[in-house]
């Protein structure tokens, strides 16, 4: 994959201006297509691997874990334009790392649904009962259309065509996959054009 | 826009480059002045069902072929081949599902919701552009379908 990426990218790099516009269209569109596959594979990759990985259990800084994520996203991406409200988290039990990979793909989720907003936003908080706490994020996004909640986080299931946002519907399967690996369920609510709320629980041993 | 009731091949196919390779397989047999591409499912079936934006289309003008891919975004490819096939009005279109699934589950949930061919994608560009110019020739000019 990264030799037909590198060797595209030579082509149109060095080449570039022996070829026509529709010899460079095409240069990018094996680009991106390699760009996704690499993509797909790593996620699928993941996904397998989370079925058999260890946890290592420890308790979770979600204030900073949080934070750390969303900070990383914004500053990749240059769309800080987006206005968060991070309420004050609950700590819980949980393998870092894996927590860490569920608020990727939440936190990226909302940046990306909700990047056609002229004004986007993001909210982020928790409540806790005795025997479990639950995370919330909200954007102000396209949403969905509940009719198609069930199929949200089956893999390669998605709600919008690459044109309207790219993605491989892999990303909320792991999300599923991890939560469920730590015995918490995760929940989504929607209306279409007026945003989303992913939720997931995790139990307090 | 062109005119919907004129149109007799739909694609159903979310990645735009895909159907762009299937749309140029065709239009080197001069075969791809009528051709419609869906999106997604629910789009699909909005135009076989002629509603939403298709609510102009006849119903007794069905495209004389459709190339169907498993994974859309929304309702999927099976879903779709299920609700045209249990219709009366639309279970005479002849449906080819064009995927890269090899799968067994996949083939035989198509075959038992009365697809009336399944075409897996070869993955060498040149075998792809004949399987799609062959699937266009058969299905336009060889294939008789109900009048």
């Amino acid at each position: 994959m990264r030799a037909i990426h590198s060797f595209t990218k030579i082509l149109s790099e060095e080449y570039g201006k022996k070829l026509d516009e529709e010899g460079n269209r095409i240069c990018g569109i094996i680009k991106s297509n390699t760009i996704q596959m690499g993509e797909l594979i790593d996620d699928l990759l993941n996904f397998s691997r989370l079925g058999k990985s260890l946890m290592h259990e420890s308790l979770i800084d979600m204030n900073s874990l949080v934070r750390s994520v969303f900070k990383s996203q914004t500053e990749t991406d240059g769309k800080s334009r987006v206005k968060v409200k991070i309420d004050h988290l609950e700590d819980c039990p949980g393998d870092q790392a894996l927590l860490e990979m569920v608020w990727n793909n939440l936190i990226s989720n909302a940046i990306k649904y909700s990047s056609r907003n002229s004004s986007p936003e993001i909210s982020i908080w928790s409540s806790a009962t005795k025997k479990s706490v639950t995370y919330f994020i909200s954007d102000n996004g396209v949403g969905f259309d509940m009719v198609y909640k069930d199929k949200l986080f089956g893999v390669f299931q998605r709600l919008h065509t690459t044109k309207e946002f790219e993605g491989n519907g892999v990303g909320l399967a792991i999300v599923k996959r991890i939560i469920n690996r730590h015995g918490g369920e995760v929940y989504a609510e929607a209306e279409t054009h007026k945003g989303a709320t992913f939720s997931f629980s995790i139990p307090l041993k | 826009m062109k005119d919907l009731n004129a149109v007799e091949i739909l694609i159903v196919e979310d990645n735009p480059h895909d159907a762009e390779l299937t749309l140029r397989a065709l239009r080197n047999n001069n075969l791809a002045n009528n051709v419609f591409i869906a999106e997604d499912g629910a789009e699909a079936l909005d135009f076989f069902f002629c509603r939403g934006r298709f609510a102009d289309r006849s119903i007794n003008n069905p495209p004389k072929v459709v190339l169907l891919d498993l994974k859309l975004p929304k309702i999927n490819g099976l879903e779709v081949l299920k609700a045209v096939k249990e219709d009366p009005r639309t279970c005479n279109i002849p449906i080819v599902v064009v995927t890269s699934s090899r799968q067994e589950p996949d083939i035989k949930e198509a075959y038992a919701l009365g697809v009336n061919s399944y075409v897996v994608k070869p993955v060498d560009f040149d075998q792809f552009l004949n399987a799609m110019s062959s699937l266009g020739l058969y299905w336009l000019l060889i294939n008789e379908p109900i009048k």
